[in-house]
């Protein structure tokens, strides 16, 4: 039987299993045993070696397959044991670390913090910025626009451009037009009418997007041509929300805007236009026979061939808008292609749905919550070696007694990878909150913000950043570790710490507070730009107002009488109303991001595309400046006017002092809108209003007359209005539904909806920058609370070290004000020299952020001022508490050996 | 030896475990054990042995440790798991199933 291993041989495993010898000491013993019984049984002993071998078989392929099997088990062993060795250091690290939670609790939730804005930063910029569209090869897709840079305008695309572009441009593999549209869907009794956003496309829309029907058939290229009856595709949404899904509804008739059309198809779930959602898709007209016009108002999207870049369509395209003049002189006379500059501009389809503005706010973000990741870790290394030095005792102790440097590199790594991994999973959590609210947060203020999800690649970032933390953070206390005979004598206490441990976390405050200043500076920058928007004088007096929507039908309402009439009876029947002040309506809002313009032309200027720039311009009724508290000199058409078709125009300043230079606008003439020889009087000036921007300057406008004179263009009255109600004492629903009874007098086919305040008009074209700048500013506020933080630690940690000394300096006399200065004098400086890195680092970075800003400049001296003298006074405060301390010390106590 | 029976597969590894299975062995012992009481009806490679129990140390079924023979010497001694010995009843059950399942045909009357 056996008997136990003796102790010497147990010392040979620790040389490393000999696998091979091993297989050999085995069998040898095997053929030793056999040949000895074998000889004992009376075989001569080449017989007895001859059958032992016989008996066992091909000894060589054994002993190989032997070793193999055992190779085999030996690296799964060593596996094992080497995560049973981690679980246990894992779990000590563990024990340790929630024996001290003054260490672990800031020190995760710091680095919590700053994981956390890092992983929302990187998935807002991953899915709106850089995940492709959804739509199939999204990447080939592309947008087209009509830059002319000596108008200094942007338009979109005409009708004619599209078949000619598309025969003529290689790197197109198709192409096509579209444009949203708000129309009106008839109600049935059961399901009122509706407001819906539909788009007008080119039947190309589909085939180039890769858009296929869910049911039925989408559109087809003779849907474009003009014709009575027509045709109607739905959304996957629509469909089931207004049909429940029922495939019955195809071949059925559907009432839009009053024409019937014919439901043909269904498109599936999330199928939409590039830059919003669509409910409705309907074919534009587009017809082959017509004369072509400048009338570039519609997007255009195309797809590329593989292997061609948006520049190389750019590059085909050049030569083809030349022969435009030529080829079509009915929409382009007097070289208007020259004179303009115009060109075709050819961009990625993503860039243009995200914008620059966007992508370079979220770039800006980004880098901004790396520099709070930065503070974070600079505050947790510094917990770290402040912990450190706590234990340097502790670790001398144990280098002196022959823990090798592997074993304490395993120990402090361990130790430092738990807790990033603790703050990894507090920001995971925190992330996945934040970006679970985002989208109701953020509401239509970035795009894309549906495709907004946290998700696998965030948490790679997050684990991969942590990783490298947790191992740098565990190589620190390893510095500590060189062996000192001083820190294991009894008792000792070295008065200060060693110099360039002391220099280094110097270094890591001085670094933190450089990198809060720049960070507020860039907020600080945002803030005074929103600001100055807010002081920006935008012309019109949005307080007491409310806005709604009427849509007349287009083929209920034919002439501008007819739609006048409506307006009137509505206004005088709203307007009597208790409360009500006044009422009025036009095509557009202003700040509501919904005004188009036209090129208009004044009677003393000749034509030429220079005087041709693009201008707002809307039909008013009577009742909308004052309603809209927009002054005017001069006067504005009333509703005898409109009966009488005098017509009439107001201007504002800035379109009357690019037409009429040094002359007085009112008695001018002007013409609008391709207008044939129809000329209008301006009879009035309103003050500068902002219609697009607040940040733009004050807009170009012609506001025509409700009724036009009978000279006018007679198919451009209006069908789609916003109404205006200054009521000041009612709510928009009191308003709507007042609106609502009185137009059910009038007409009960048409739909009055979407009331709001007109200050949340003008607030949401704010939206944006406000929405931007809070983001920055969460950043900022949290580098600059992590850094005060970061000071706090770091004077207190020196006040500690320092007792003896204070205590020494008591006892010899200094009062406490000199020990109060000296420790202060130690923080101001640490701040000053952050401060003054910080500035110069702001002076470089922000930059950056010009296209951002509104009349402020990127080194605005009072924004630059306050953020030093804000950090510096945070400074004084974080290191108050450990002053007082200082000045507290009793020399006695500090004095007394320990 | 006269009637030499190949072993069926997989055989090896039930006499293996069972042979393991009154405590711990070297591969010598199992290889006598087998021989003394299967009255050499069949014959085992003493190579197929060792490598069904480097085999079963890699499945976890037994362990080896070196140790010392009953004649001084140093040796590997094998013991089973427990694994092992779930394993040795799984095998042993569905062994005697297998044997009275063909002992049964064998006795059985000639077909209608």
């Amino acid at each position: 039987m056996a008997r136990p291993t003796p102790a010497w041989r147990r010392y040979l495993r620790f040389s490393g299993p000999d696998i091979a010898s091993d297989v050999d000491e085995e069998l040898r013993f095997h053929f030793e045993e056999r040949i000895e019984e074998l000889l004992a049984g009376g075989l001569s002993r080449e017989d007895a070696n001859a059958r032992a071998l016989a008996e066992f078989g091909d000894v060589a392929a054994t002993r190989t397959q032997l070793e193999r099997i055992d190779h085999r088990i030996l690296r799964r062993r060593t596996v094992l044991e080497r995560l049973l060795v981690l679980r246990d250091e894992v779990r000590l690290a563990l024990r340790r670390l929630v024996r001290q939670p003054a260490f672990t609790v800031p020190a995760v939730l710091t680095l919590g913090l700053g994981l956390a804005s890092v992983a929302v930063a990187f998935t807002l910029l991953q899915s709106i910025l850089l995940r492709p569209l959804a739509y199939p090869e999204a990447g080939q897709l592309v947008s087209l626009a009509s830059p002319m840079p000596k108008l200094g305008d942007v338009w979109g695309i005409a009708r004619h451009q599209l078949p000619y572009y598309k025969e003529h441009v290689r790197a197109f593999e198709d192409m096509a037009l579209f444009r949203g549209r708000q129309v009106t869907t008839a109600g049935d009794g059961v399901f009122p009418a509706e407001r819906l956003v539909a788009a007008s496309v080119s039947a190309s829309i589909f085939p180039t997007l890769r858009i296929g029907p869910e049911l039925g058939r989408v559109l087809r290229p003779d849907d474009n041509l003009p014709r009575v009856g027509t045709v109607v595709v739905l959304s996957h949404d629509y469909w089931m929300r207004r049909f429940g899904g029922d495939p019955g509804v195809i071949g059925t008739l559907l009432t839009i805007d009053g024409t019937a059309r014919e439901i043909v198809g269904v498109t599936p779930r999330g199928a939409s236009l590039p830059d919003r959602p669509v409910e409705l898709w309907m074919p534009d007209y587009i017809d082959p026979a017509a004369p072509p016009i400048n009338n570039h108002v519609r997007s255009a999207v195309a797809r590329l061939r593989p292997g061609f870049t948006a520049s190389d369509a750019e590059a085909q395209i050049a030569p083809l808008v030349v022969r435009m003049d030529e080829l079509f002189p009915s929409a382009y006379p007097n070289h208007w292609i020259r004179e303009s500059g115009f060109r075709t501009s050819v961009t990625p389809l993503r860039d243009e749905v995200v914008g620059a503005t966007v992508a370079r706010f979220l770039w800006i973000l980004f880098a901004a919550v790396w520099l709070v990741l930065g503070i974070a870790i600079a505050n947790a290394a510094n917990l770290v070696m402040v912990r450190a030095e706590g234990q340097r005792r502790e670790i001398v102790m144990r280098t002196a007694l022959g823990a090798s440097r592997p074993i304490m590199l395993l120990h402090f790594v361990t130790e430092g990878l738990v807790v990033t991994m603790l703050a990894a999973l507090v920001a995971c959590g925190l992330a996945a909150v934040v970006l679970g609210v985002f989208p109701a947060l953020a509401a239509d203020t970035l795009p894309r913000l549906s495709e907004v999800h946290f998700g696998l690649g965030t948490v790679g970032l997050i684990v991969a950043v942590a990783l490298l933390t947790g191992v740098g953070l565990g190589l620190i206390p390893l510095t500590h570790a060189k062996p000192d005979s001083e820190a294991l004598r009894e008792g000792s206490r070295t008065l200060t710490a060693s110099r360039t441990r002391m220099a280094l976390r110097h270094l890591l405050v001085v670094g933190q507070v450089a990198l809060t200043v720049v960070l507020l500076v860039g907020a600080g920058l945002l803030i005074r730009s929103g600001l100055r928007l807010r002081a920006v004088d935008d012309g019109f007096e949005a307080r007491g107002v409310v806005t709604l929507d009427v849509a007349l039908s287009p083929a209920a309402y034919r002439s501008y009488d007819a739609a006048a009439t409506v307006y009137r009876q509505l206004a005088e029947r709203v307007g009597a109303m208790p409360g009500v002040q006044s009422v009025g309506f036009a095509e557009a809002l202003p700040l509501s991001g919904e005004q188009g313009c036209t090129s208009v032309v004044a009677a003393a200027v000749g034509d030429g595309p220079r005087r041709e720039r693009c201008v707002a311009t809307m039909h008013t009724s009577p009742g909308y400046f004052e309603t809209m508290g927009i002054e005017v000199r001069g006067r504005t058409p009333d509703w005898a006017d409109a009966v009488r078709h005098v017509g009439g125009v107001v201007v504002s300043p800035a379109l009357a002092r690019r037409l009429w230079p040094d002359q007085d606008p009112i008695g001018q003439s002007m013409r609008c809108c391709r207008g044939g020889d129809h000329w209008d009087r301006v009879v009035g000036v309103t003050g500068e209003v902002h219609l697009t921007s607040l940040d733009a300057p004050p807009d170009e406008v012609a506001y025509f007359a409700i009724v036009p004179p009978d000279s006018a263009p007679t198919n451009n009255w209006p069908l789609d209005v916003r109404m205006v109600v200054r009521a000041p004492t009612l709510t928009a629903a009191a308003i709507q539904s007042m609106a609502r009874e009185a137009m059910a007098e009038i007409d009960a086919t048409i739909p009055v909806s979407q009331a709001r305040l007109m200050t949340d008009v003008a607030a949401d074209s704010m939206a944006r920058r406000t929405f931007t700048l809070i983001l920055i500013v969460v950043a900022a506020l949290m580098a600059l609370l992590l850094s005060a933080v970061g000071l706090y630690g770091v004077i207190a940690f020196v006040v500690g070290q320092r007792e003896r000394e204070i205590g020494v300096r008591m006892a010899v006399g200094a009062s406490a004000g000199q020990i109060g200065a000296l420790v202060l004098g130690q923080s101001l400086r640490l701040v000053t020299a952050g401060v003054v890195i910080g500035l110069g680092g702001a002076l470089a970075g922000t930059r950056v952020l010009a296209s951002l800003l509104f009349e402020v400049s990127p080194t605005d001296p009072l924004v630059l001022a306050l953020v030093a003298l804000g950090v510096a006074i945070l400074g004084l405060v974080a290191s108050g508490v450990p002053t007082v301390r200082a000045v507290r010390v009793d020399p006695v106590t500090a004095l007394r050996g320990d | 030896m006269p009637d030499e029976l190949d072993l069926l597969q997989g055989t090896l590894d039930v006499l293996v475990l069972r042979a393991l299975s009154h405590g711990p062995r070297h591969g010598y012992a199992i290889a006598q054990w087998i021989q003394d009481n299967s009255d050499g009806t069949f014959r085992i490679l003493d190579g197929a042995l060792y490598t069904s129990l480097h085999r079963m140390e890699e499945k976890g079924w037994a362990e080896a440790e070196w140790g010392t023979s009953e004649r001084g010497k140093r040796a590997r001694f094998y013991e089973l798991t427990p694994a092992g010995r779930a394993e040795l009843q799984l095998r042993t059950t569905r062994w005697e199933r297998y044997v009275n399942a063909v002992a049964h045909v064998m006795a059985a009357p000639a077909p209608a």
